[in-house]
């Protein structure tokens, strides 16, 4: 079933006195509940606007969203604030965490936000700080911990009330093979167990092994998908050969690492 | 955990940036409860301490001004703030958070630092309310000082008036947060900054504004100050701010182009970096240079009101006692008891004049005084002015001013004991009569026609006028006061002293240069603390932009001098175009008061030492924001 559909976006940029940027050209997607789907696609293609856009973020130029069949720009203040709280995470490429607060406070925001109990906050958040390694920076503040320390928190927000849509861009792209790894994991469990629909923005060939189905986007437009049909392992084969002849598009200098 | 909690760590994690707006709100309700627990003390307010209420008029529109002060001033940080806060607002705004949850948390830190701001002015508020009602009492001259107690009123209209002020201003400012327009939130920080648009005509229009504004106030005089000052207040202003927008600028782009100056020490940096911040802070530097005018001139205004104020109790009162009575005692004996109880006080008496007259009823109110001419020729001679002599059947009116006497001579009627006189009369200026001809006429008859009348005179008729010159005039308070229960028996006619004019005054010029001074200070930390703010409200991108140069090799030290030049010119422009704006204003008031004798220097010093205690302020906090700030920039560039 349908959670998230896109018809027809589009986003430019500039305008009147500049030259005009298509940052999107008639993007449509849908995405099925519990679906995990990886974006690929050359730096400035437009994957950061296409999801700024999925999460209410910027307003199209042309073009809707719909989530759960709910045009998202004739909602509410109130009806999108609790739909942002409650079912949505986002991981920003640039982490955007607060720097007036500590890594704990940064990560629970979402469960503050939303009023749950003290004792239920603390448990999740032990769980994902396990998940995600990062225990031991929990009451450092942000210029205290590394970059990927940060992009870890960030990941940790974006999941900690497990949304039903998480929409990551580049989670793992200041992570070493390791971090990679557990971020990977997390999110894969959560999709697994709970049911998450998740998309995610990446370079790295063998993050988006993890993912079912991956939408490569350049100069604005979707123009193919693969679809993850056995391993993960023949699945990153499929993805890095898709890349390959794509002409190299978008290929993460790391992709031989992970081999 | 909740939101409250998220708050407190909020303020606490910005304690730098919250830092100024915290002291200021400190100082503005300390200075707030001292007013009060003087205008709310139940010995003002029963009327226990005399000559208070004049005082507490002050006091109470001072209080007002203070308000409204803090109110602006809480106003534009908080602005500042939230501005510089759009990145957690749109980043709270995509986690959900509802508009009022916002608005409960920023409402929820002004809360905070209003309860703080609260504890810490009135902890500081209460001990030092001693000092103030020992000032005060002093400055009033009451007996007994005016009791210590923390007054209740004071404390609860304090903090009531300042949690509101607090509550208030949050509640604004979160209608500066929209939650349609998150992308713009988030990318707040990192928008593109396009280059200033510099237009030279503009720049030239703000220099003419200024000058023709500055001209007309060198120019301006006594009958033209008043419909002057308004439009060139408004024309100077205005001048100043597109001075800020667009001459400065200018001159930056100016120095720019000129690349042997731009390429040696660290010009450009300081430079390509400085017209942006001038350009984006345009409204707040124009805004601090015109105030910083205003309040200098006021103070200057002020000071130099109270310089020239012992020139006119001396000008009002040319002898430091005088009066003029009547009754049965010869005027050798009143005279003999003055000079006793002058004495007493060891009050040295360097003039005396007692003239014998008499009273005649007529138009004046207390009927007119009559002279005989030796008499009047006496007096003359012993202060030094024009003798006069009158021809038989000729009398003078004594008029209190300076000039030539004209020869033009009036028949005037003189009625007494039932018969009628018609006498030749002339004007006679006489500066020395000055006060004493408010209430009686004085005429100086010749002698013969003074015997013929004296000699029917009834005795009551007879009066004693006399004028008195003394150094020590300052200490004759006592004195005065015994002088005239004296004379009261003796049917006084009138009474004037300078010393009771002198203190009357005192205590208001006293207290206006008090409140004067509160407000000034009061200013001048507030326009340093906004300007505090303003360099605050851009750290994060400063940092960055810092954090790049030093990657490339600038070094800390280097990368502080440019810092140092920049703060400079923030700091300290607007003083600069404010003082050159305060001159003119000065020598408006110099062409005013010319005709008292004030030339344009002895004015300007008033106003030249609120310029110097102004940019004491303004050292402190230039001092205090470079070392915070450079900390600032640095701490996270070092994580
Ligand atoms: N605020 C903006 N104003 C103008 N142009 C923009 C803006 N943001 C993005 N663009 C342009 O839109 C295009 C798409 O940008 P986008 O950030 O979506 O790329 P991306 O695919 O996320 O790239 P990357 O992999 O480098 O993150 C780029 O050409 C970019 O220059
Ligand atoms: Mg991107």
């Amino acid at each position: 079933m349908a959670i998230l559909t896109a018809n027809k976006l589009s986003r430019v940029y500039g305008g009147k006195r500049s030259v005009p940027t298509w940052a999107l050209r008639d993007a449509s997607l849908t995405v099925n509940e519990g679906e995990f789907i990886g974006v690929m696609g050359p730096s400035g293609s437009g994957k950061t606007t296409l999801l700024n856009l999925l999460a209410a973020i910027d307003t199209p130029t042309s073009g809707t969203v719909e989530i759960d069949g709910v045009d998202i720009s004739t909602l509410s203040d109130r009806d999108l604030a609790i739909f942002r709280r409650r079912k949505l995470g986002f991981v920003f490429q640039d982490y955007n965490l607060l720097h007036t607060l500590s890594i704990q406070e940064n990560i629970v925001l979402p469960l503050v936000l939303d009023r749950v109990s003290p004792a239920a906050i603390q448990s999740r958040l032990s769980e994902v700080a396990h998940q995600l390694g990062i225990q031991y920076i929990l009451e450092k503040r942000v210029f205290q911990v590394s970059g990927g320390e940060q992009q870890r928190a960030a990941i940790a927000r974006a999941i900690i009330h497990r949304p039903a849509l998480i929409l990551a861009d580049e989670p793992t792209g200041n992570l070493d093979s390791k971090s990679s790894a557990g971020v990977m994991k997390a999110l894969r469990d959560l999709s697994d167990r709970w049911g998450a629909t998740i998309l995610m923005v990446t370079h790295d060939a063998f993050a988006a092994s993890f993912c079912e189905r991956i939408l490569f986007i350049r100069d604005g437009r979707i123009h193919s998908q693969i679809h993850r049909l056995g391993s993960r392992e023949s699945f990153y084969e499929d993805i890095l050969s898709s890349l390959r002849a794509q002409g190299g598009d978008g290929l993460d200098a790391s992709q031989d690492k992970h081999q | 955990m909740t939101l409250r909690r998220i708050s407190i760590s909020n303020v606490k994690g910005m304690g730098r940036k919250y830092a100024a707006f915290f002291a200021s709100s400190v100082l503005a309700v300390l200075v707030f409860y001292l007013l009060a627990s003087f205008v709310m003390h139940p010995d003002v307010v029963n009327g226990y301490v005399s000559q208070a209420e004049r005082v507490r008029q002050g006091l109470l529109i001072s209080q007002y001004i203070i308000v409204i002060f803090t109110f602006f001033f809480v106003l534009y940080s908080s602005s500042a703030f939230i501005r510089a806060r759009k990145k957690e607002f749109g980043l709270l705004t995509l986690l959900g958070a509802t508009k009022a949850q916002m608005s409960r948390m920023i409402v929820t830190e002004h809360i905070l630092i209003g309860l703080s701001g609260v504890a810490v002015g009135l902890g500081l508020g209460v001990p030092l309310s001693k000092l103030m009602l020992n000032a005060m009492s002093k400055m009033l001259g009451v007996t007994s000082p005016i009791r210590f107690i923390v007054v209740i009123p004071a404390v609860l209209w304090t903090s009531g008036l300042f949690l509101l002020l607090f509550v208030f201003i949050g509640t604004i400012t979160t209608l500066q947060i929209s939650p349609r327009k998150v992308v713009r939130l988030l990318r707040e920080h990192q928008r593109p900054k396009v280059f200033p648009r510099y237009s030279r005509w503009v720049a030239i229009l703000s220099l003419l504004l200024i000058g023709g504004g500055c001209g007309t106030a060198w120019f301006v005089d006594g009958r033209t100050l008043v419909p002057a000052m308004l439009p060139v207040t408004a024309v100077v202003s205005l001048g100043t701010f597109l001075f800020f927008a667009q001459a400065s600028v200018g001159i930056l782009m100016y120095l720019k182009k000129k690349t042997t100056f731009l390429y040696r020490n660290l010009n450009l940096l300081t430079i390509s970096d400085l017209i942006f911040r001038m350009k984006e802070n345009a409204r707040v530097l124009a805004a601090v240079a015109v105030l910083s005018a205003c309040v200098i001139t006021a103070t200057g205004t002020i000071y130099t009101a109270e310089a020239t104020f012992l020139q006119d109790v001396a000008r009002a009162h040319p002898q430091a006692l005088t009066f003029a009575a009547r009754g049965e005692t010869a005027p050798e004996t009143i005279a003999s008891r003055v000079r006793e109880i002058l004495r007493e006080d060891s009050i040295e008496v360097t003039e005396e004049i007692v003239l014998e007259g008499l009273v005649t009823p007529s138009q004046a109110e207390n009927g007119t005084l009559l002279i005989p001419e030796t008499n009047f020729n006496k007096w003359a001679e012993s202060s030094g002015a024009q003798r006069l002599s009158l021809e038989e059947n000729e009398a003078a009116y004594l008029v209190p001013m300076v000039g030539e006497p004209n020869g033009e001579t009036v028949p005037m009627e003189v009625v007494y004991g039932g018969e009628t006189y018609t006498i030749n009369t002339r004007t006679w200026p006489f500066p020395r009569t000055n006060y004493l001809s408010s209430m009686n006429r004085l005429m100086v008859v010749d002698d013969t026609l003074f015997e013929s009348l004296a000699k029917g005179a009834a005795d009551g008729d007879l009066a004693v006028f006399a004028g008195y010159e003394f150094d020590n005039w300052r200490d004759s308070l006592d004195a005065i006061k015994r002088i005239r229960s004296l004379l009261e028996a003796e049917h006084l006619l009138g009474l004037r002293s300078r010393v009771e004019s002198y203190e009357g005054r005192k205590q208001m010029t006293a207290l206006t240069a008090m409140i004067g001074l509160f407000v000034t200070v009061l200013f001048f930390i507030a326009s340093g603390s906004m300007l505090y703010f303003r360099l605050f409200s851009e750290i994060e991108e400063d940092r960055e932009k810092y954090g790049i140069m030093e990657k490339l090799g600038v070094s800390r030290h280097d990368i502080g001098t440019v810092v140092s030049r920049q703060l400079l010119v923030f700091f300290f422009a607007p003083i600069a175009v404010g003082s050159v704006h305060c001159g003119f204003a000065m020598k408006s008031l110099s062409n005013v008061l010319r005709m008292m004798h004030w030339p344009f220097l002895g004015v300007f010093r008033f106003a030249l030492a609120a310029i110097a205690g102004f940019s004491v302020i303004q050292v402190v906090y230039f001092l205090a924001a470079r070392r915070a700030y450079i900390r600032e920039v640095f701490r996270e560039a070092a994580a």
